[in-house]
């Protein structure tokens, strides 16, 4: 097992960010998750010595609130989204199955500063 | 810590567990066989936090051991597993610290582990504060052993890390470029030489 993150792009900030802590593996964050924009992003990654080997993809609404016929439209975009990782070389895609998003009170400091 | 709202429905309205697996299901039984094909692991998060209903939705990853085991179970694939969060699942149980190691264990044994999210609580289900990893209730020193010894072979990462007014990321990079981020991805290094040393000495 090794050290990674997601959340982040692969700008050269970023990419050297992750190199001098030591991080090189990632999930990269992109705009859209198509055979070009993942492979672009293992490259500009790859040149850091960093392999992007995960992206995260936001599941449509219809999905997880079986909004039909809109349902079935959007599980074949997802599919698409699969074979293109998988033509890009990626290991995994992540994601959420949430009915009701994620939930939270306000925000407190670290270490109770 | 404030209060939450626990009566104000969303969009979704009033969801049942049994209705949120077979959402689940028709989703997985679609998807997961071109993921087969493809190669590409689906990792699910789990939904955060856990708890029996939240605002009118039954929640599928809770009771969190019975329900990602419910999950998993939905499709039979290797290509169907978790980006396991080791914080939302501390936040759905009465004792993380006794009950989170037995989880890792059980999912990782079974391959289930795609991705860990490596990060603590303090508190638990109902209650809870995310925290630095050092100082929650969640021994990680365990956790990373328990992955270990099960042979985990991929990520851990930090997330949501505590953040300060002055911690500020560079503009026009991820929020995550900053000395919180710095500070966990240390903590995730010195943890994994450590438990890897204990192996190599045993």
């Amino acid at each position: 097992m090794h050290v990674g993150v997601q959340g982040m792009g692969t700008s050269k900030i970023e990419m050297e960010f992750l190199r001098r802590h030591g991080v090189t593996h990632m999930n990269a964050g992109m705009a859209d998750h198509e055979v070009e924009t993942l492979v672009r992003h293992k490259e500009e990654a790859a040149v850091f010595g960093v392999s992007v080997e995960a992206t995260h993809i936001s599941l449509p609404r219809s999905i997880t609130l079986a909004q039909d016929p809109q349902r079935d439209e959007d599980i074949e975009r997802v599919c698409r989204w699969i074979e293109n990782a998988g033509q890009a070389g990626y290991r995994a895609l992540f994601y959420n199955f949430c009915i009701l998003d994620h939930q939270r009170t306000a925000a407190t400091l670290g270490r109770e500063l | 810590m404030s209060q939450y709202d626990n009566e104000t429905l969303s969009e979704a309205g009033v969801v049942s567990r049994e209705e949120a697996f077979a959402r689940a299901a028709y989703f997985l039984e679609r998807v997961i066989p071109v993921a087969e094909e493809c190669k590409v692991q689906m990792a699910c998060h789990l939904n955060d936090p856990p708890a029996p209903v939240l605002r009118g939705v039954e929640r599928w990853n809770w009771p969190v051991q019975e329900g990602l085991k419910r999950f998993s179970e939905l499709v039979d694939s290797p290509y169907h597993g978790f980006n396991f969060c080791c914080g939302v699942a501390a936040e759905g149980l009465e004792n993380p610290a006794e009950e989170l190691c037995d989880i890792v264990r059980y999912f990782g044994e079974r391959k289930k582990l795609f991705n860990i999210h490596y990060r603590n609580i303090r508190g638990g289900l109902y209650r809870f504060q995310e925290v630095w990893p050092d100082e929650g209730d969640v021994d990680m020193h365990e956790v990373a052993r328990t992955l270990r010894d099960v042979g985990y072979e991929y990520m851990l990462m930090p997330d949501h890390a505590p953040s300060h007014p002055d911690d500020q990321a560079p503009e026009g990079v991820s929020g995550r470029v900053n000395q919180a981020w710095a500070f966990q991805f240390g903590y995730i290094v010195a943890m994994i030489q450590a438990v890897n040393k204990e192996r190599a000495a045993r």
